[in-house]
């Protein structure tokens, strides 16, 4: 029997705000977050620009004994758990914590500190490396660290689907709660690319903007003259609770998880396929798991990868599913934050919960004059419909990895 | 007290976030302080460096109080 799963909390920790409430005011507004580098002197890299995270002060969620050992990418993931879990006014005295997950999605595992301890141990030996650099580097850290900080004992994973990874850790968490493995779980993704080796290796993947690409606007997606993404950090985590239990404590519900399809094009470990075939499919999924028919969208949060071939493909693909005679309204309001690869998903997923609930479609900013040829209704300006009913949201990955998810408005009945 | 204790104390209120005169002698590190294998490694490096001098092979693994810093690293327990 599958039981019904509900969005209860949000907790942001990205470029442009610290908490959901800050992170969605300055989306809805336009405002972005882009800008030169500062983490490191970018002079020579294949691009310079990113999302970074402002004002983050890792005390004020763990002690220093703690923050002291994480990489940013962990300090950001347990802030923003803890974010979610006070937005959903989550007791943790009061909840089974043995039936309580924690899904994580990443792409590149924690290499500030790791970059800080190669260099000592390529210049002053082996003794200087930190005993924490086994226990902060690789990508299951955020899990193992909220899972340690909170005391949660319940079903959990920690999920490396590149760009797509956050939302196939809300769609694994929500099925493990559907499921009955667990009754409320953590799900979410963080990632910290910003540092000398992980923005290189971000950056030889070729879909970034490049090295003269001035900051405003610089992220354009299904534009005619897109170049690319840019980069961020920061997590996003989501307090999902299976119904009932939301109920019975009286938690705030956003929105509730509908569906997911997963599928994968199998091509090549960093180019697309030459023509769009599967992101369709695992959109075509979603909307069968959901059991919601296109017609019903009412928007949807596009991977927009802003590279010419990546749009062009998830243009075919929005045409097949949702037919040449609807142009349903899509948006990329990551092009404010940048795109926070494995936590992204995780990111559009509680901006999703937070339209509906504001009833406020998020804008995409940066593009001026939309691809003709693509066919896509871009909301440039945050637009208010008679309903948000049902948000698609889209992820691709390298690799050829295509998630879809569908959040949609809570119903009773 | 002798100052390699006083060093002692300091370098370990540093690492785990207490007040120098929580290090009493006889505390135990593990019971008192949740102190975990990764840490006392860290402990052992960190003293290693603020003494100038190597605490021998195996040194995390001879230490379960402060008192057995202050022999380590040559204080003198008192």
């Amino acid at each position: 029997m599958s039981r019904r799963v509900v969005v209860t909390g949000i907790g942001f920790v990205a470029p442009g705000g610290i908490g959901q409430g800050a992170v969605w005011d300055n989306i809805r507004a336009g405002r972005g977050a882009i800008r030169r580098v500062t983490r490191f002197d970018p002079t020579g890299y294949p691009s310079a620009l990113a999302g970074e995270v402002d004002g983050f002060n890792p005390t004020d969620f763990m002690p220093m004994r703690l923050a002291r050992k994480l990489d940013p990418y962990t300090q950001y993931a347990v802030a923003a758990s803890q974010l979610a879990l006070d937005d959903g006014r989550m007791d943790l005295e009061r909840v089974d914590r043995e039936r309580m997950g924690v899904f994580v999605g990443n792409c590149f595992g924690g290499w500030d500190f790791t970059d800080r301890e190669l260099r000592k141990l390529h210049t002053q030996g082996v003794k200087e490396v930190s005993p924490f650099q086994a226990t902060s580097w690789f990508p299951a850290a955020p899990q193992g660290q909220i899972s340690i900080h909170f005391g949660l004992r319940g079903f959990s994973k920690t999920v490396c689907g590149e760009r797509a990874s956050g939302h196939i850790g809300i769609a694994l968490a929500a099925r493990s709660i559907a499921s009955g493995q667990c009754d409320v779980s953590l799900a979410g993704g963080a990632e910290a690319p910003i540092t000398p080796f992980t923005y290189l290796a971000c950056g030889t993947e070729g879909v970034l903007v490049g090295p003269d690409t001035p900051a405003d606007g610089a992220y354009r997606p299904f534009d005619a003259g897109r170049r690319g993404l840019v980069p961020a950090e920061g997590a996003a985590f989501l307090l999902l609770e299976e119904l009932t239990h939301a109920l019975e404590r009286r938690a705030p519900i956003y929105a509730e998880v509908l569906g997911f399809g997963l599928s994968n094009d199998a091509c090549h470990p960093a180019l697309l396929p030459p023509e769009e075939r599967h992101l369709s499919v695992a959109m075509r999924k979603a909307l069968e798991d959901a059991d919601v028919t296109p017609d019903a969208i009412s928007y949807v949060l596009a991977d927009g990868l802003a590279t010419p071939e990546g749009d062009r493909q998830e243009a075919a693909a929005l045409r097949k599913v949702f037919g040449s005679e609807r142009r349903v309204p899509v948006s990329v309001p990551r092009t404010m934050t940048g795109h926070l690869y494995g936590a992204a998903g995780a990111l559009d997923a509680g901006l999703a919960a937070l339209s509906i609930q504001h009833g406020e479609v998020p804008p995409t900013v940066g593009t001026r004059t939309v691809d003709a040829s693509l066919d896509v209704s871009l909301v440039t300006e945050t637009t208010t419909p008679e309903r948000v009913d049902h948000v698609m949201l889209n992820g691709r990955g390298s690799g050829g990895l295509n998630a879809s998810l569908i959040i949609s408005r809570f119903a009773r009945a | 007290m002798l100052e390699e204790e006083k060093k002692v104390r300091e370098v370990l209120a540093g690492l785990l976030g207490r007040n120098e005169a929580e290090f009493e002698p006889n505390a135990s590190l593990k019971d008192d302080f949740d102190v975990d294998s990764t840490e006392m490694v860290e402990i052992v490096t960190m003293m290693e460096k603020a003494f100038a001098r190597p605490l021998g092979e195996g040194a995390e693994k001879k230490i379960h109080t402060v008192r057995d810093i202050y022999a380590l690293v040559g204080a003198g327990a008192r």
